[in-house]
C-alpha cells in the first residue's frame, strides 16, 4: 500500500475530473455556489469510499460475468441512502442539488473506481482510494464554484455565509457575468481548469526529465 | 445451467441485502422527511397570506381542474380556505422554460385579488427564471386582479424578469388561473 502515491494520484496526477475527465455532468451542473460544491463533493466522497470498501470486500465472491450489475446495485444502494439522509437532515442542500444526488448512481467516477481499483485491490487501499479520489473531486468542484460564483454573481460562499446570500465581494451593485452561472459558463471554467492542470503536469514532467538527464 | 443458477443467486442475494438496508434507512428517515415537506408547504402558505391570517395546509382539498389562460394550460393541484373565511390558497402547476413550476397563490375571494405568491418548486434557470421567487418580482403580483396580472407586454402591470418572458408569463398566468378558479368556487 502506497499512501503517498495514492494521495498524489487522487489529488493531482490522476485527478478524477481534471485528468481522468470523469463526472463531468455534475461538475458543470452544480458548481454555482460554494454550498452546492461542498455538499456534492462530500456526498460523492462518502459514497465513493463506502462503495470501494464494500466492493473490495466482495471482490473475491462477485463472479466476473455479473460484476458490473452487482457494482451498480451496491452503488445505487449507497446513493439512495445518502439521498434519504440529505432529504431528512439537510433539506436545503437536497433542494438545491435536486436531481443530481440521485444521479450520482450514474456518475462514472464511482463505477470507474470500482472497476479500475476496488475490484483488484485490498480493502484498506480501496478505502484510501475512495477518500483521495473523492477529495480530488471535491477540490475541483470547490475551485469551480469559487470562480463561477465570484465572476458570475460577485459573491463568495453562497448558501453558506451571510445567511445564504454569500458575501458580496465587489459591493451590492455588481451585476456579474451571468453567463458564468449558466451551464455554458461551466464548460468555459472547466476547460480553462483542465488546460491549466495539463500545463502544470507537463511542466512538472519536463522538470523531472531534466533532473534525471542531469544525473 | 449450474453457472446461471449461481450467478442468479448471487445477484439476488446482493439485491436482497441492499433492498433490506434501504428499507431500514427509509423507515428511519421517513418522519424527518415528512416533517420537512410539511414545513416547506406551511411556510409557503404563510408567506402568501395577508399578515395575521392563519391557514392549515393539511386541510387542502385536491382539485386537478385544468384552466387555460392565454393559451397556456394550468393545473389547479389543490386549494384551501384560510381561517378568515375569505382568503384561499391555490396550488397551481404549469410549464416554465425548464420544467414544471408549482406555485402557491393567495387569493382574496371578496375582491378577486392576489394576496401573494410563493414558488413551491421549480427548475428554472439560475439567475433568470429562478429570480421569480425573489421579492422584486413576486411582490409586484400582490394586489393584482384578473385584468392586471399580466406582464406589461400583454397589457398588464407586472414587469417581467427579463426580455425572455417564459417564466414571468407562466407565473402570472398561474395567478390568473387561481383567481378565476376561486371566483367560480362561489
Amino acid at each position: 500500500m502506497n499512501v503517498k502515491k495514492q494521495f498524489k494520484d487522487g489529488l493531482i496526477n490522476n485527478n478524477p475530473v481534471l485528468v481522468q475527465l470523469l463526472g463531468m455532468c455534475s461538475t458543470m451542473a452544480i458548481t454555482t455556489s460554494l454550498f452546492n460544491g461542498l455538499g456534492m463533493g462530500v456526498s460523492v466522497l462518502i459514497i465513493l469510499t463506502c462503495c470501494n470498501i464494500v466492493i473490495s470486500l466482495l471482490r473475491k465472491i462477485i463472479p466476473n460475468d455479473i460484476r458490473i450489475a452487482v457494482f451498480v446495485v451496491i452503488i445505487a444502494g449507497f446513493v439512495t441512502i445518502v439521498d434519504y439522509v440529505l432529504k431528512a437532515y439537510l433539506p436545503a442542500l437536497s433542494e438545491s442539488l435536486g436531481v443530481f444526488i440521485p444521479l450520482i448512481v450514474v456518475n462514472c467516477i464511482i463505477i470507474g473506481r470500482a472497476e479500475a481499483f476496488a475490484a483488484k485491490n485490498t480493502v484498506g487501499a480501496s478505502a484510501l482510494d475512495g477518500i483521495f479520489q473523492g477529495l480530488g473531486y471535491t477540490i475541483v468542484l470547490v475551485i469551480m464554484c469559487i470562480i463561477r460564483e465570484l465572476l458570475g454573481k460577485g459573491t463568495f460562499g453562497g448558501g453558506l455565509l451571510n445567511g445564504g446570500e454569500g458575501i458580496a465581494v465587489f459591493g451590492q451593485n455588481f451585476q456579474g457575468a451571468m453567463l458564468l452561472t449558466m451551464p455554458f459558463g461551466g464548460f468555459l471554467t472547466l476547460g480553462c481548469l483542465i488546460a491549466a492542470m495539463q500545463f502544470a503536469l507537463k511542466k512538472a514532467e519536463e522538470k523531472k526529465a531534466k533532473k534525471e538527464g542531469d544525473k | 445451467m449450474k453457472k446461471i443458477l449461481k450467478l442468479t443467486l448471487i445477484l439476488f442475494l446482493v439485491s436482497a441485502v441492499v433492498a433490506g438496508v434501504l428499507g431500514g434507512v427509509y423507515i428511519i428517515t421517513k418522519d424527518p422527511i415528512d416533517a420537512n415537506n410539511a414545513k416547506v408547504t406551511k411556510e409557503a402558505y404563510a408567506a402568501v397570506m395577508p399578515d395575521g391570517v392563519e391557514i392549515d395546509p393539511l386541510k387542502a382539498v385536491d382539485s386537478g381542474e385544468v384552466k387555460t389562460v392565454n393559451g397556456a394550460s394550468i393545473t389547479i393541484v389543490k386549494y384551501t380556505l384560510a381561517e378568515d373565511g375569505v382568503t384561499y390558497v391555490v396550488e397551481a402547476e404549469t410549464t416554465g422554460s425548464q420544467g414544471k413550476i408549482l406555485t402557491a397563490i393567495g387569493v382574496d375571494s371578496a375582491t378577486g385579488t392576489c394576496t401573494g405568491i410563493a414558488i413551491v418548486s421549480s427548475s428554472e434557470t439560475s439567475g433568470l427564471g429562478a429570480e421569480a421567487s425573489k421579492p422584486y418580482f413576486k411582490d409586484q403580483l400582490q394586489g393584482t386582479d384578473a385584468s392586471s396580472c399580466f406582464i406589461t407586454k400583454e397589457g398588464g402591470t407586472v414587469e417581467a424578469i427579463s426580455g425572455a418572458t417564459i417564466t414571468s408569463k407562466a407565473v402570472t398566468r398561474s395567478v390568473n388561473a387561481a383567481i378565476e378558479f376561486v371566483a367560480n368556487l362561489g
